[in-house]
């Protein structure tokens, strides 16, 4: 065993240039792979971070039904209960209860569609970082029972050429079927940096919502914000939601980012297969090469009474130390790399890049768990690519070997 | 030559009265243009929406004129007396009393529901006429005193159904219902007519009943109470003013 793992080291220095070439090879792939998972991944992150955190969440409870086909009628009840229930637990940070009404929203001649949004004033920040996004005036206030004050986006805002301290009138359904009508006045502009969400941005308090709509004490979501988006899945898992509504992790909110993350990434691993092709073949030829330059010495060796099994062990380390040894390098570089970027970043797009609803400029490379991962499989599979050349080595012919060469 | 002379007739049966089968068609038609309008209509309305979360009956009345104009106020209950909708050739406001505004409905809602009912606003503006902007052919095998008619609408028309069928009865033949088909095919919603009363010295069905049947559990009914018809209505009936006007 020491024999053939010395044996295998002595191989690879004997042709130094060539050892180099594909050490090199091994170990600027991988450092590439590797990079560029971690740099993915760091995208992806985000990208989640920035799409969930803006609004919507990393988990909400729902009536069941709801988010496929919102209807003011399916509602949670019970709020009260079920928020104190979510900020019991160490994962959640904060929770909040929304309402919703599609409507009319007109000033002067101008009227249009829109999804009018009941939030608590205090609950809200603490969960969402929309409100943090105000660009002019005032976030809503939580005294001031006469006043009816309402934050709406920029664009909106543009969309009915009105500014700061404008009367808006609100027209919609209310649950027991009347006509909702209620007068509203711009408090705050909110300029969150996408187009889409700043369009149709319309909020309002949540008593304000709930008296406007007749809907009492119930609402339409509970969003809470985890201590992570990974922790969404297993908080899922174990949270029980109360009979006759459900919990939806963010993947469930936003399938659109989960599905293009999921396809990016089934993307990097036909990039990934592609890399593994190339190692097999680079590891195989410098191995197949080294053991033909050596037919002569192999068939020697055989004809000496060298077991077959060390000469395949022996061309097994040598390419067993070829693979590690480059990969570790590369690995190494790549980590340095991400370690060096992590926190600047490096810029990717010249303007900002909206997806779902979230905006993203710079990306910051992470050390996720397929940066291990990865190094670990091209190290194998290089490792393996020994087994040919190997096999070879094994079965040689002593007095052919030894004349031939 | 009495021979040469009766064979156009003769033709005439083999085809199976097409001239005949015309005049129906566009009698019928006619009638169903010709149902619930005239130059000028006033009258008391009530309006029951059922769905599965509330049942509510608005009273309101109605005036319009010809096929362009049209006012609606909300008369009962009293929390939303004098809600009204003014509707003049395609355009269409809504007047909210409590908060004094009125608030122009856009073309992005003209499919939304109208004063919560399971008709939308398209439905209150559309001047659509069945002579005009549908092409009619009558459904076969069905006795000449209960006839169907297929509408499609032709290519130009403004029309967000892919297929009407309209089926009569009596004599004079009264509308019974209409089904209408979205543009999958799918039979979307069911009108029908009933309560045939003499109304303002018309014979007309007094009671349609609108069920969307994609939407289980809803259906609005609509009764004619009061009606008059051709009577002079006084200037400036649809107008802003007489939106905003008390009532």
């Amino acid at each position: 065993m020491a024999l053939a793992l010395r044996l295998g080291l002595r191989n690879l220095r004997r042709r130094p240039m060539r050892t180099a070439l594909t050490a090199a090879m091994l170990a600027i792939g991988t450092a590439l792979l590797v990079f560029s998972v971690g740099l993915n991944e760091g995208v992806y992150a985000s990208l989640i971070d920035v799409a969930t955190g803006t609004w919507t969440g990393q988990v909400q409870i729902q009536a069941p039904g709801y988010e496929e086909s919102p209807s003011l009628f399916e509602t949670v009840n019970e709020p009260g209960p079920l928020l104190a229930a979510l900020e019991a637990r160490p994962e959640v940070v904060a929770a909040t209860a929304r309402v919703e009404v599609a409507g009319l929203l007109g000033a002067g001649a101008r009227t249009v569609g829109t999804l009018l949004q009941g939030v608590d004033p205090v609950a809200e920040p603490r969960v969402s970082t929309l409100p943090a996004a105000l660009s002019a005036g005032a976030w809503l206030p939580t005294a001031d029972p006469d006043a009816r004050p309402i934050v709406i986006g920029v664009g909106l805002a543009r969309r009915l050429g009105v500014g700061l301290g404008a009367e808006l009138t609100f027209m919609g359904q209310a649950a027991d079927g009347s006509v909702a009508a209620e007068l509203f006045t711009v408090g705050g502009l909110i300029d969150s940096g996408s187009a889409e969400v700043d369009a149709q941005l319309a909020l309002i308090r949540l008593a304000d919502a709930q008296a406007l709509l007749v809907l009492g004490q119930r609402v339409h979501r509970v969003v809470g914000r985890l201590t992570s988006a990974d922790a969404a899945t297993p908080f899922a898992a174990t949270f029980q939601a109360p009979p006759g509504l459900r919990l939806l992790p963010w993947q469930a909110l936003l399938p659109g980012l989960d599905q293009s993350i999921r396809s990016d990434r089934a993307g990097g691993q036909i990039f990934m297969a592609i890399m593994l092709v190339v190692v097999v073949l680079g590891v195989t030829n410098t191995l197949l090469m080294s053991v033909f330059e050596r037919t002569r010495e192999l068939g020697l060796m055989k004809a000496l009474g060298t077991p077959p099994r060390q000469l395949v062990a022996t061309t097994l380390w040598e390419s067993a130390w070829l693979s590690v040894a480059s990969t570790a390098l590369g690995t190494a570089l790549a980590v340095a790399l991400i370690l060096a970027l992590r926190d600047t970043g490096i810029r990717m797009f010249d303007e900002p890049m909206e997806f779902g609803g979230a905006s993203m400029q710079v990306a910051y490379p992470i050390l996720a768990r397929e940066v291990v991962i990865y190094p670990l499989i091209i190290a194998v599979v290089g490792t393996l690519a020994g087994l040919w050349p190997a096999w070879r080595a094994g079965r040689l012919d002593p007095v052919a070997a030894m004349r031939e060469g | 030559m009495r021979l040469r002379a009766l064979a156009p007739l003769a033709l005439a049966l083999l085809a199976g009265h097409p001239a005949l089968a015309d005049d129906q068609l566009q009698a019928l038609s006619h009638t169903l243009d010709a149902l619930f309008r005239a130059d000028t209509s006033q009258g008391v309305m009530a309006m029951t929406v059922v769905t599965p979360d509330y049942e509510r009956t608005l009273k309101m009345s109605v005036a319009t004129r010809g096929l362009d104009d049209t006012l609606v106020r909300i008369l009962e209950p009293h929390k939303e007396r004098g809600i009204s909708t003014l509707k003049k050739g395609t355009e269409m406001w809504n007047y909210l009393p409590r908060i004094k505004k009125v608030m122009r409905i856009p073309p992005s809602m003209m499919m939304g529901s109208w004063m919560g009912s399971d008709f939308t606003n398209d439905d209150l503006v559309r001047g659509s006429s069945w002579e005009a902007d549908y092409t009619a052919t009558l459904a076969p095998d069905l006795p000449a005193d209960a006839p169907c008619i297929v509408y499609v609408p032709r290519p130009q028309a403004a029309v967000t159904w892919s297929k009407v069928e309209a089926c009569f009865a009596g004599s004079p033949a009264l509308p019974v219902r209409l089904d209408y088909f979205d543009e999958k095919g799918r039979k979307a919603r069911t009108m029908t007519f009933e309560a045939i009363k003499e109304l303002g010295g018309r014979r007309i069905p007094t009671k349609t009943t609108l069920v969307p049947l994609l939407k289980p559990g809803h259906r609005t009914v609509m009764e004619y109470l009061e009606m008059t018809y051709d009577a002079p209505l006084p200037p400036n009936t649809f107008s802003q003013a007489a939106l905003r006007r008390d009532l």
